[in-house]
């Protein structure tokens, strides 16, 4: 499957509606990153949006970023706060 | 060229555009003539079902209870952090801060309709007993859990509740008690003794399903209650707690989101329907996270999933609204 990448603020109701979830692939990453379906109903809902498209490189650097800063975060916690349900945020590549 | 008419005595029936399906037009089978498409009217169901964004939580949490129905529904509690004791309120479209909850409390079980619901159990800390019932305005004071625990599951109502598994620090627990709108009585253990399920249903017809037992450590492990008994039955597809789910009964559930692996190492967006027999993957979330808010009375057709751990581990105000269609009109393809 295609896609395309961009950052768009999630402002909440209507951000992506239940008929765009049928259309089109999207899923939501670190550093405000979506992962769009390339199809024409996605195209749309980047304009929608008003998405910055990115080159996966560059989305993947944007969440990667996101993601380091939040382990740094993690390695300054007390001990007691690195519990099993707070475990160091993991690294992973985007689709 | 033999035509459909001359094989079958009668022609494909033609239509402009596409109808608003009622029950009696499923397996339907017409031409559109606009598109030049032959379509069906099909069940719609868990099946079609999607989730959309819904109105962000005023608070980010991560731990919140939840109850009532997809556009009358409640988050309660839960880890911000500090614990929390706010209360926010949905009305499909945007959440509203209410009422708080007695005491500051996380990962507690829920059950009920908006204005009929109640919470119970759950961590200060230390691990609570109590119950609060809310009316969709005030919170009272209700009987204690004979079982003092956190991150357990609750379905039914006020007045014919549901509480089961959870974590009593420790170990975890498969306790399970009803409720009569009065006290909790102790019935008929789950089988599987675990912290951070989900489930929901009523009193008499729920589930139980995933979690983190310890050993090694999360599950995907699901149960069904019929008011005198568990029964094991069909795993979850992926091994997780921390999750969201809810249903009408232990034959319509929904389990979405959710932290796991094993070990723990992920966050998920994967949904699955349960109806009665087994577990099919339906449509994902749009961010995976993991929290046990969820409409553990609603039906499966429309669920909400607010707030949560994302990668990187934030406290999260995302809500996402699950609905379903009745009816769905797919067009005929020959690949």
């Amino acid at each position: 499957m295609a896609y395309k990448y961009c950052t768009a603020t999630n402002w909440g109701k209507n951000f992506f509606t239940h008929e765009e979830r049928r259309q089109f692939h999207l899923s939501g990453h670190p550093g405000e990153v979506w992962v769009v379906g390339d199809n024409l109903y996605g195209d749309q809902w980047i304009g929608k949006v008003a998405g910055a498209i990115k080159t996966k490189e560059e989305a993947q650097a944007i969440v990667t970023g996101e993601i380091e800063a939040a382990q740094a975060a993690w390695d300054a916690l007390p001990a007691e706060e690195k519990t099993d349900t707070n475990p160091r945020p993991t690294l992973y590549n985007l689709p | 060229m033999a035509e459909y008419k001359g094989i079958k005595g009668f022609q494909v029936q033609t239509r402009t555009e596409d109808p608003s399906p009622t029950e009696a037009q499923i397996g339907d089978f017409y031409y559109n003539s606009s598109t030049g498409q032959f379509k069906t009217v099909n069940n719609g169901g868990a099946p079609t079902g999607a989730w959309a964004s819904g109105g962000n939580l005023n608070e980010g949490v991560v731990g919140n209870a939840g109850f009532g129905t997809y556009t009358a529904g409640v988050s309660v509690g839960g880890f911000q952090p500090p614990y929390t004791a706010q209360v926010e309120e949905y009305n499909g479209s945007s959440w509203t801060t209410v009422t708080s909850v007695p005491a500051v409390a996380d990962s507690m079980g829920s059950c009920g309709p908006q204005t009929a619901g109640m919470v119970f159990g759950g961590q200060g800390p230390p691990n609570r007993n109590t119950t609060y019932e809310y009316d969709g305005t005030n919170w009272t004071a209700g009987g204690n859990l004979n079982t003092t625990r956190r991150d357990l599951i609750g379905a039914g109502t006020q007045t014919a509740g549901l509480a089961a598994c959870g974590a009593i620090d420790p170990p975890f627990t498969a306790e399970a008690e009803q409720y009569n709108g009065t006290a909790w009585t102790t019935v008929a253990e789950a089988n599987t003794a675990a912290r951070s399920r989900a489930g929901g249903g009523t009193s008499t017809s729920a589930m139980a399903y995933g979690g983190y037992t310890g050993s090694p450590a999360y599950t995907a492990n699901a149960e069904t209650w019929n008011g005198s008994a568990w029964t094991e039955v069909s795993n979850l597809s992926d091994v997780k707690g921390i999750l969201g789910g809810g249903g009408a009964s232990n034959t319509d559930q929904l389990a979405f989101g959710g932290y796991g692996g094993s070990p723990g190492v992920q966050r998920y967006t994967n949904t699955e329907f349960w109806n009665g027999s087994s577990w099919t993957e339906v449509n994902d979330l749009s961010v995976a996270r993991s929290t046990k808010h969820s409409l553990p009375s609603a039906p499966t057709a429309n669920q909400l999933y607010a707030g949560g751990h994302t990668p990187p581990a934030n406290y999260t105000t995302i809500t996402e609204e699950w609905a379903t269609q009745d009816f769905e009109i797919k067009t005929v393809t020959t690949s």
